[in-house]
């Protein structure tokens, strides 16, 4: 039992700066946790909505057809469930380095053309929009988005 | 001294109890997988196929763990034998499924449970990068389920007693650790977090827009939150505090699948914290006119030492 919650302990608050300057010296003990925690009880970090909160991200999939008009291309995610899955991989996919993350957004791309054989051009746009404070919101409404992302692919 | 501190540690961890709340534990993870497939089961092929949202060759290196299963790994396997990609996540999915209706059923718990661990690993293995807490809460409930199936009419135990003490005890370092990491962040300790939560769209449930006139409510939502998990390991232990910290932890995970969509989450947090600290044997037993006096599992852990 010691060992059980020493590992999921060692992997929950590996980030707090004391346990991690002792962890910096005992690599092992990080690897054991790391494995130990992703068999037995998967990722043991358990910092929800934390430190802060994330920005609302959107993704605007198009493609362009032969005909040169662009048509929407949005997954259909059709309930909140698959919405939450999709959302997680955009949260996730912002704390990659820009090559990974442009991996990904290729894969959606390929999606799209598996979904429209006749697209010339697909484009994938990212958006991220933090709300401002409350009494700021109530004075000047929402921030503008920001274009996190935008790549274009050629089909050929 | 030395022997009094023995025997109510001894009394903590081992007084046989019996493994009710495990059943319960069991059948509701079972019906949770369940449910979970209902909601999933149009976009299975786009959440973990081959080529879903994000391909296999892409999630075998980024999105998966090398010395774990995942449905990519046994595919290779069983390429083989002429079976595709496609019909091995179909194989996967369909005993995962069936374990869970194995746990709901209760024969052979044991097996099944297992069954549902490691196919709940593969498939969370194959595309790790859309999984969120519900996996993680899902596994947990698993991973225990492994060792204490439960059953509602067996005879006490000390391994029952002692795994529920391991659940509880993880149940605490998972909202303390919830806790202070949020009191880390500069928008949870200004009082904005739950503010930014509900205003986000993709938590969003309802417009709740209107709310930024009234700093004060969304503030005290905030603190509120931050109090009821950090000091969770406080307060969900001693009898005197225990039914309301539970009834605000149940309240609170209630809004995050009310106000954030995250349904399965809430409900998955809700299972877990029913099974580890309610006495929901107390009124199992109650209501079949057995005795109060058998020891639960969810006995009073303070007032048991």
């Amino acid at each position: 039992m010691i060992l059980h919650f020493t590992l999921i302990s060692v992997k929950a608050f590996r980030e707090y700066p004391w346990l991690n300057h002792v962890l910096q010296h005992q690599k092992k003990i990080l690897f054991a946790s790391e494995a130990y925690t992703q068999l037995a009880v998967m990722q043991a970090d358990y910092s929800f909505f934390s430190p802060n909160i994330s920005p609302d991200y959107f993704v605007k999939m198009t493609y362009q057809d032969s005909s040169g008009r662009w048509e929407d291309a949005s997954f259909h995610l059709p309930n909140k469930e698959v919405e939450k899955r999709f959302h997680s991989c955009l949260l996730g996919i912002q704390q990659m380095p820009n090559e990974l993350t442009d991996i990904v957004i290729k894969s959606w791309a390929a999606r799209v053309l598996d979904q429209h054989p006749d697209a010339v051009n697909i484009n994938v746009k990212v958006f991220a929009s933090k709300l401002p404070k409350m009494k700021d919101f109530s004075s000047k409404g929402k921030n503008p988005q920001e274009l996190v992302a935008n790549l274009t692919f050629h089909a050929n | 001294m030395i022997r009094r501190i023995s025997t109510a540690v001894q009394t903590f961890f081992f007084q046989p109890a019996v493994s009710f709340n495990f059943a319960f534990l069991r059948i509701a993870t079972g019906l949770f997988i369940l449910i979970q497939f209902a909601f999933l089961y149009h976009s299975w092929f786009d959440i973990y196929g081959d080529e879903g949202y994000i391909e296999w060759f892409i999630s075998k290196d980024l999105f998966s763990i090398s010395f774990l299963p995942s449905v990519i790994t046994v595919a290779g396997w069983l390429s083989p034998l002429h079976i595709s990609s496609n019909q091995t996540l179909i194989l996967i999915s369909v005993l995962y499924f069936l374990s869970a209706v194995g746990m709901v059923v209760g024969w052979r718990p044991r097996a099944f449970v297992a069954g549902a661990f490691i196919f709940h690993l593969t498939l969370c293995n194959t595309s790790m990068i859309f999984g969120y807490g519900v996996e993680t809460f899902t596994h947990i409930a698993l991973f225990y389920l492994l060792f204490v199936p439960g059953n509602a009419s067996g005879k006490a135990t000390a391994l029952s007693r002692f795994i529920w003490r391991v659940l509880q005890i993880h149940l605490c370092i998972v909202y303390f650790n919830s806790g202070i990491a949020k009191l880390q962040g500069e928008d949870w300790r200004v009082g904005e977090a739950v503010w930014y939560t509900l205003g986000n769209s993709n938590y969003g449930n309802f417009n709740l827009l209107w709310l930024s006139k009234y700093p004060p409510v969304l503030a005290s939502a905030n603190w509120w939150v931050l109090v009821i998990e950090t000091l969770y390991p406080v307060f969900i232990w001693p009898r005197l505090t225990r039914k309301f910290w539970l009834f605000n932890v149940l309240v609170l995970h209630f809004f995050i699948a009310l106000f954030m969509g995250l349904y399965m989450f809430g409900v998955i947090m809700m299972i877990l914290n029913i099974a580890a600290f309610s006495n929901i044997y107390k009124y199992h037993t109650s209501s079949q006119g057995g005795s109060k006096n058998t020891a639960s599992p969810a006995a009073s852990p303070l007032s048991t030492v």
